[in-house]
């Protein structure tokens, strides 16, 4: 169920590194990722720019389309430590916090780590688990703690789940509520590779002669942790904050969207952008740079109106509307 | 919603029926065994003195007064829902109609890009404000002037009728435009480098800013044929 790691929660303190520094070296990411997931540098990008805002990422696609070896892949390039914990109907929280166990040579209670504790997590078919197990990892991921038994453990920094959900085969799966799909910064899809993607797909299997991938590790938790800080210090124009905050607000009054986004997917848009920028090599964030991560940002955000669930109205073509009706901010502001 | 109208419509219809039909065929059903003669309402009994009474004395029902009530409450629902269908359609006509008639009237309002299918005139307006976007850049702060300047090429796209969408950013419609009268690629992409650094980043925005943007400014209208040494 759970494959074995090990990693200290203490971090040692990331040494500075300018936003030029952290975008050549979230490109070199991206570039070895692609070795082993074919021709996905969008979806990627996405994903990268997710964790760059220490954000989650939820995953939601067909069987077989690359969502455990992309995250396997990141988490090698990344070089943090990796878990993988298949989320099934009988997981209970303790399952993946950690539990107390009774230490017979010592006569004491120990904390055993669950598979919370590491870099980044993959909770794969996270609706297949009762609500119970998954607010217990949702919690983990909004606090950055564990609490058991009353005693607070701190989880290792950067700490990121990438979680994945099967679009089809509802049966006995348990849906994550909106409340709790609001936890994750991003909803991102890899969708079918191209008829070419595919054939080089094949090809690079039969070339190498193994199944595993070899890739070469980029940077690590320390590094990461840079390049988190380095994000941090893009500039969002106010016209461009302001962008964000109409889009995430007109969700709200689309005729379609029975709920629309919370202030988390305003705050969300910002800071994927920030992300998103960094990654294309700017400081400064454009508004070209939120339409980019807006849908990825707000779908999941939104609830359509229960009548129209016969209809092709749906999360994505909310955002979509609404990207074709908020106005962007101009070259001159009108004084 | 008209789903929704239509559906309690049927309803409405199935019980109407249901309800002018009768109790018998409802309750009872069509009768096939000849010796069965219990649940016939009988009419053939004397008349008794509670003319009121809906039950008779051996429990059959005798509601005819009642179902009519009922038929005629239905058919009065229905006549409503008919009524209120009528005119919904008719008012969503007339407002569909009003659209078509505005929309006909105004003609080219909603400009869209394809309008621009002669770029001619888009070329000419360029060249008729180039050397009015080049002082514009010669002027003022760095920063304000390569702003005005670039924000300058929507001003001349408006007057060929092409103005920018309002969901559409400046840059995504200039480029589109700049690409239409196939401007040097290289120099518009300069020139846009130059204008979002300035427009959304705290850079410092000097001297040599302003002179890279000059020199891709000149580069774009020798591309489109304006200037010295244009062909």
């Amino acid at each position: 169920m759970t494959q074995p790691m090990s990693q200290p929660t203490s971090q040692p303190a990331a040494s500075p590194i300018s936003v030029t520094e952290a975008s050549e070296r979230a490109r070199a990411v991206l570039d070895e990722v692609e070795k082993a997931v074919v021709g996905k540098r969008l979806p990627l990008t996405l994903v990268l720019s997710a964790v760059l805002a220490k954000g989650h990422v939820l995953l939601e696609d067909f069987p077989g389309l690359g969502k455990t070896l992309a995250a396997r892949s990141l988490a090698r390039v990344l070089g943090l430590d990796f878990a993988r914990v298949q989320f099934t109907p009988d997981l209970l929280p303790a399952d993946i916090t950690g539990s107390f166990l009774y230490n017979q040579k010592d006569g004491n209670f120990e904390f055993r780590r669950g598979p919370l504790f590491t870099g980044l997590l993959l909770a794969d078919e996270i609706n297949r688990t009762p609500p119970k197990t998954q607010s217990a990892l949702l919690e983990a991921m909004q606090e950055h703690q564990v609490t058991v038994e009353g005693e607070t453990f701190p989880l290792p920094a950067p700490f990121h789940v990438l979680a994945t959900a099967n679009p089809i085969e509802y049966e006995g799966t348990y849906p994550l509520p909106e409340a709790q799909l609001d936890r994750f910064l991003m909803r991102v899809s890899f969708g079918y590779p191209t008829t070419q993607e595919e054939h080089d797909v094949v090809t690079r299997r039969l070339a190498r002669q193994q199944e595993d991938v070899e890739l070469d590790q980029v940077t690590d938790a320390s590094g990461l942790r840079a390049m988190q800080a380095a994000v941090e210090t893009v500039t969002l124009d106010e016209s461009v904050a302001r962008y964000c905050v109409d889009l995430a607000t007109a969700t709200r009054d689309h005729k379609d969207v029975l709920t629309g986004s919370s202030p988390r997917g305003s705050l969300g848009l910002a800071l994927a952008a920030r992300g998103f920028a960094v990654i294309r090599g700017r400081d400064y964030v454009i508004p070209e740079d939120v339409k980019a991560v807006s849908r990825a940002v707000l779908s999941h955000r939104i609830t359509v109106k229960p009548e129209l669930w016969m209809t092709q109205a749906s999360g994505p073509r909310v955002v979509d509307a609404v990207l074709a009706e908020v106005p962007t901010p101009r070259a001159l502001e009108p004084s | 919603m008209a789903l929704t109208v239509l559906a309690v419509g049927v309803m409405l219809l199935m019980v109407m029926l249901a309800a002018r039909s009768g109790p018998q065929r409802i309750f009872a059903g069509p009768l096939h065994d000849p010796n069965f003669r219990a649940v016939t309402p009988s009419y053939s009994l004397p008349p008794t003195p509670q003319v009121g009474n809906r039950h008779g004395g051996n429990g059959v029902i005798h509601g005819d007064a009642f179902f009519r009530i009922v038929g005629i409450l239905l058919v009065a629902a229905f006549a409503a829902l008919l009524c209120w269908l009528v005119y919904h359609g008719v008012r969503r006509l007339h407002e569909a109609l009003r659209t078509y008639r505005r929309r006909s009237k105004k003609g080219s309002e909603p400009v869209d890009f394809e309008v621009l299918d002669d770029p001619l005139e888009l070329r000419e307006e360029l060249r008729r404000g180039a050397d009015e976007q080049l002082e514009l850049l010669l002027g003022g702060t760095p920063r304000n002037a390569i702003v005005a300047c670039w924000d300058r090429f929507e001003d001349y796209a408006e007057r060929v009728d092409a103005s920018r969408k309002y969901w559409e950013t400046s840059s995504e419609f200039t480029l589109r435009l700049l690409d239409l009268v196939s401007a040097d690629p290289a120099a518009v992409s300069r020139l846009e480098a130059l204008y979002r650094e300035a427009r959304f980043s705290d850079h410092d925005i000097d001297e040599d800013r302003r002179q890279a943007a000059v020199e891709a400014l000149r580069a774009i209208h020798l591309s489109l044929g304006i200037g010295a040494g244009a062909p």
